[in-house]
């Protein structure tokens, strides 16, 4: 039985909406991060630790603009403060977003089963939350801060964090389609199977009677993600979810400039899989939504744990 | 006849030559043309030649190909840099060669099989990056460089000596002297060990730009909007006329610009993809809060959530539509039919909890003008400060009646005679998971009065 701490509805203004190729919610990495960095603020007064987390979103705003109404849309910049010139000075483009989500981390530790020690655990983890950046934004309220040690506690929570959606793994559903993929064109590649997850596509049914020529006439039918031979339900999308290593892993010291001279270093590309957004009422055991760190060079992933769903029976006497 | 290598780098740096000759030879034609008599014509041709001699020495190959390699240690060639992170970011790049799609979860740079390389040096040494970057039947000058000569440059001289300057120029921009990151780009701590005390315990990783994972992406996006075929597609689909290929595209994308008005400041492959690079959607669907009550339906389902959940029912329809007979039995296919059922009646509960939510309508179900079927009133206004309306809510006998609205709403939205039909196992399985979960849910659900 784990026990959880939720930060309910923290509003973040500002975060870092690009994450390597996909844009419109923060990596993954950016939320363990912070998990991390709260872990580490609560270990020079308190004996617990923090782990792995679960996001929920309950409202994103994107700041991009579509200029002509469709089409490619383009990130919202700030206007900057002009040169010596009384020019527009240059700009590195960056992605904001406003943004409310719910964050339940795992926490364990000796001091969560002193009773008298709870509310100072509670306390301090929201009043170090709310110093710190969420997703290179700033923390402008957190709802509330509530520590879930039973199962009946978690059972409550979840039911009070609707509406929101949480966003669940789904690089099994990437790894079978490539698979799938292979086995009908030879150069198939992990990145035809990966844009198959974004793109919409449609394919042509002749009328009844109409032959499979040119120019007849036709329906033109939606094809599911990623295929229609083999559909995954659900609201799927391409997600960044850690880094993969591309050069060797250099002792601390060889590397310049780097914040810190006696870590390893390594230069590093994101990694891409799939994810999917569902309704957060699906979430019977947290434990099936949490995000945690596998890091062993060269691939440094974020990743739940593999569970299959259980399924509920239908009555023996259909069967 | 085809040309091999040396004879393609040898056209290449004529076409140059021609470049940089050609606004010379427009003015000496004009002159020509409006020339009076023989004496002018002359005196423009010797004007061409004096003006043109220098370049015509400048662009003689051996000389070009000596200034090109002294210069060739200025152009980096990655696939990898930080140059887009930052544009005044010093870090060195990486070139990544491999080709390796073992780990088939997740898509990183060497999965692909045929790499764009990117070049960086800035706009003065756009030429050189060119001519290493020319690939003849699948050799290049990179590649040879990289195995250990040039031979393709032996056509241009047999001088020995002259062919190893021209190697070892050309090899710095393959290589860089010192490895470094930059204060401008990203580094990040990622924690590797258990307790996060230890400098040990943590790698810095310095994340680059995946210059040829953006190019393919870039390249995939473009097809699907402006290749031939696509446009063919895309006009059969308008008119609904029959092709036998799929119409894709990719929605929702965002472009993000790289050195704006001089993206070849950047890299190479920028100034191609013209600065621009092409970015996925990976946003949560929309998720209202404070939904105003469905008063003005009869059903629920027929309101706003028929609009949100419309998509699941759609795939759930082409899924059965899509079976062949074996897997069409019930007793195969539950589980499948399980996964879409679940995920509809969690879009529902969303809404349904948005609905429920909104305490500033409370009592909406008592309005006069309210047409929403009794059943579904209760399950909504959980705030209803009607006593009888909270006892009829205890008592849970609009529970049943739900279940059988949602089933037959379900059941009528998937119903397709000409592929499919579902009957009682289906009906009855409908409104088993549905009974089970909102069971589950309204056993947590806040209550007036309470918390």
């Amino acid at each position: 039985m784990r026990s959880y701490v939720l930060l309910k509805k923290i509003n973040v203004q500002n975060a870092n909406t690009i994450a390597g190729l996909t844009y419109g919610f923060p990596a993954i990495t950016n939320f363990l991060g912070f998990a991390h960095g709260l872990s580490r603020k609560l270990s020079n007064s308190l004996n617990v630790e923090l782990g792995g987390v679960c996001i929920i979103s309950h409202e994103n705003q994107v700041r991009v603009v579509r200029p002509n109404g469709f089409g490619d849309s383009v990130f919202s910049l700030t206007r900057n403060p002009l040169t010596k010139k009384a020019e527009t000075a240059p700009v590195n483009e960056e992605g904001r977003m406003n943004m409310q989500v719910s964050l339940l981390i795992e926490i364990s530790g000796p001091d969560l089963a002193k009773e008298n020690m709870l509310s100072d655990i509670k306390n301090k983890i929201f009043s170090f939350a709310q110093r710190m950046r969420l997703a290179g934004g700033q923390i402008i309220s957190i709802n509330s801060c509530e520590l879930l040690l039973d199962n009946d506690s978690q059972k409550r929570a979840i039911r009070r964090l609707s509406p929101g959606v949480v966003l669940l793994d789904r690089s099994d559903y990437l790894e079978e389609h490539f698979k799938n993929l292979k086995k009908q064109r030879a150069d198939a590649s992990i990145f035809d199977a990966w844009c198959d997850f974004s793109k919409l596509k449609y394919r042509a049914v002749p009328f009844e009677g109409e032959n499979r020529e040119s120019k007849g006439k036709a329906t033109w039918h939606y094809i599911p993600k990623p295929t229609v031979e083999n559909p995954k339900p659900g609201y799927l999308v391409p997600i960044a979810s850690g880094y993969y290593a591309v050069s060797e892993l250099h002792n601390p010291g060889e590397v310049d400039c780097v914040r810190d001279k006696t870590v390893p270093v390594a230069f590093a590309e994101i990694a891409y899989s799939v994810g999917e957004w569902r309704g957060v009422c699906c979430i019977g055991d947290i434990n099936n939504a949490v995000w945690k760190f596998s890091n062993k060079h060269p691939w440094y992933l974020a990743q739940t744990d593999s569970v299959k769903e259980d399924v509920l029976e239908p009555d023996t006497t259909v069967l | 006849m085809s040309l091999n290598l040396s004879d393609t780098i040898g056209v290449f740096i004529k076409k140059r030559k021609e470049a940089k000759l050609a606004p010379l030879v427009k003015t000496r034609d004009e002159t020509i043309k409006k020339a009076a008599n023989q004496a002018e014509v002359s005196n423009a041709n010797n004007l061409y030649t004096s003006l043109a001699l220098p370049i015509e020495k400048q662009f003689e190959p051996i000389e070009w190909i000596t200034q090109a390699a002294s210069k060739a240690k200025a152009v980096s060639f990655s696939t990898h840099s930080a140059k887009f992170l930052n544009s005044s970011a010093k870090s060195t790049g990486c070139l990544v060669t491999n080709f390796d799609e073992s780990k088939p979860s997740h898509l990183i740079t060497e999965n692909i099989k045929i790499k764009s390389i990117d070049a960086i040096g800035g706009a003065g040494v756009v030429s050189i990056a060119k001519l290493m970057m020319l690939t003849v039947d699948g050799d290049s000058l990179i590649n040879q460089v990289k195995n250990g000569h040039v031979d393709a440059l032996k056509a241009f001289t047999k001088d020995e000596s002259l062919l190893k300057m021209w190697f070892k120029g050309f090899e710095k921009a393959l290589t860089s002297d010192e490895i470094k990151s930059d204060n401008l780009g990203k580094q990040v701590f990622l924690p590797v060990g258990n307790t996060g005390c230890d400098s040990n315990d943590y790698h810095i990783l310095c994340p680059l730009f995946p210059s040829t994972l953006a190019h393919e992406l870039h390249r995939a996006v473009s097809s699907s909007r402006f290749d031939e075929e696509s446009v063919l597609i895309r006009g059969a689909r308008r008119n609904n006329q029959f092709h036998e290929k799929l119409d894709t595209f990719f929605p929702f994308t965002a472009v993000q610009m790289f050195g704006g008005s001089q993206p070849q400041n950047v890299s190479l492959l920028n100034q191609e993809r013209l600065g621009k690079c092409y970015l996925l959607d990976c946003s949560p669907p929309q998720v209202d809060n404070n939904q105003a009550p469905p008063c003005d339906v009869y059903s629920i389902f027929s309101g706003d959530f028929e609009s949100k959940a419309s998509f699941l029912v759609r795939d759930f329809r082409i899924f059965l539509t899509g079976l062949t007979e074996k897997d069409r039995v019930f007793k195969t296919r539950y589980k499948r039919d399980y996964a879409f059922i679940k995920r509809i009646i969690d879009t529902l509960f969303n809404y349904v909890a948005s609905v429920q939510d909104s305490t500033k309508y409370a009592g909406w179900s008592n309005d006069t003008e309210c047409e929403t079927k009794r059943e579904h009133a209760l399950w909504l206004d959980v705030y209803s400060p009607v006593p009888v309306f909270q006892n009829e809510r205890e008592s849970g006998a609009w529970i049943d009646v739900v279940a059988d609205d949602f089933t037959f709403w379900l059941l009528s939205k998937l119903e397709s005679e000409k592929h499919y039909t579902l009957g009682k196992l289906e009906e009855r399985y409908i409104k088993k998971i549905f009974l089970n979960e909102i069971k589950a849910f309204e056993a947590q659900t806040p209550k007036l009065g309470g918390l």
